[in-house]
């Protein structure tokens, strides 16, 4: 009984410590990398990454992310933007983005860097966290 | 002596649950969305602030010219809610301007006091350094827009949609080069067991 007490509070604990980040780096000369929550993962894929410097210098990017249930699925999303030395570029419009996706559905995301110095883009995704009164 | 021991009891309690309920102040991610009640919030303003400066960084209309001048006309609140538009406006020239595609020139919030130094200058500093009236470079754009809500309620759930335009007009043509166009929406469900 002890233990199963033991591995129903681990199940429990695991599934609500499910606030750690999808994270994908966009880079023009790099490949993208994956870095995730298992859990997210198997509910949310990123595919279809692409980026293009547009004619103003100013390097775009765009990635689809599928829901893979069959139900809504609820997260957010943030884009950040680095310089070819790795500094963070600021950016008064960054905050985090939520987003309902319907069954099977997708949605693109694409964002226009502000600066022509921006080289990278890394892209958050991450369960919903929003403060609630 | 029952009774002391109830009237003990009652202020300990009394006491105790003073200091549980005492409220709790903390730092938090200003990028966090907050959803403590269905009114248009700090991440609302960023989300309209981010789009349209995306719509306005993208949009080529405005090429050929080098970071042209603009003049934030003001952005109007047509809701039923106190939202600060000035903040908005601030959001969107501050990114722009980051952005270096445009240049801005000072809106009414800064013409009052560019004035009061034009005139203190004129009689304190020295002629050589003063600042020099009749400068200003002019704008070839304004940047004007509008906030609006739609809201429908039932027994069960109140749901407010947010509208928010911003447009780019050339001054000397009036042609509206570019139109930027966001949407919110948001849903409070009241619930379903409660006191």
């Amino acid at each position: 009984m002890k233990r199963v007490l033991c591995l129903l509070m681990l199940v429990a604990s695991a599934a609500c410590s499910s606030t750690a980040e999808n994270v994908v780096t966009v880079r023009e000369d790099e490949p993208t990398v994956f870095v995730g929550n298992p859990g997210l993962l198997a509910d949310l894929s990123m595919t279809n990454v692409a980026t293009r410097r547009r004619s103003d210098g100013r390097l775009e990017f765009r990635a689809d992310l599928i829901n893979r249930t069959d139900d809504d699925l609820r997260f957010q999303w943030r884009v950040e933007w680095f310089d070819s030395q790795g500094f963070l570029v600021d950016d008064p419009t960054r905050t985090w983005q939520p987003q309902v996706l319907n069954g099977r559905a997708s949605f693109q995301v694409s964002q226009v860097a502000l600066m022509r110095d921006a080289v990278k883009a890394k892209v958050h995704v991450e369960r919903p966290n929003e403060i609630k009164g | 002596m029952r009774f002391d021991r109830l009237f003990v009891l009652c202020l300990a309690s009394s006491v105790l649950l003073a200091s549980c309920s005492s409220p709790e102040v903390s730092y938090e991610d200003p990028e966090r969305p907050a959803v403590v009640e269905n009114r248009f919030s700090m991440n609302d303003l960023t989300t309209v602030a981010r789009d349209s400066v995306q719509k306005l960084i993208k949009d080529e209309n405005t090429e050929g010219t080098t970071r042209p001048m603009v003049f934030m006309a003001g952005l109007k609140n047509d809701t039923s809610e106190h939202i600060d538009m000035q903040s908005v406006a601030d959001a969107i020239r501050a990114a722009l301007l980051d952005s270096q595609k445009f240049r801005f020139t000072a809106g009414s919030q800064g013409a009052k006091e560019i004035d009061d130094q034009l005139s203190y200058q004129a009689v304190v500093a020295s002629p050589e350094s003063a600042a020099k009236a009749g400068r200003a470079i002019g704008a070839k754009y304004i940047l004007y827009g509008r906030l609006s809500e739609f809201a429908q309620q039932s027994d069960s759930s109140k749901l407010k949609d947010y509208q928010f335009v911003i447009n780019m007009v050339n001054v000397e043509t009036r042609e509206v080069l570019s139109s930027g166009l966001t949407r919110i929406r948001k849903v409070t469900t009241n619930a379903k067991v409660g006191w």
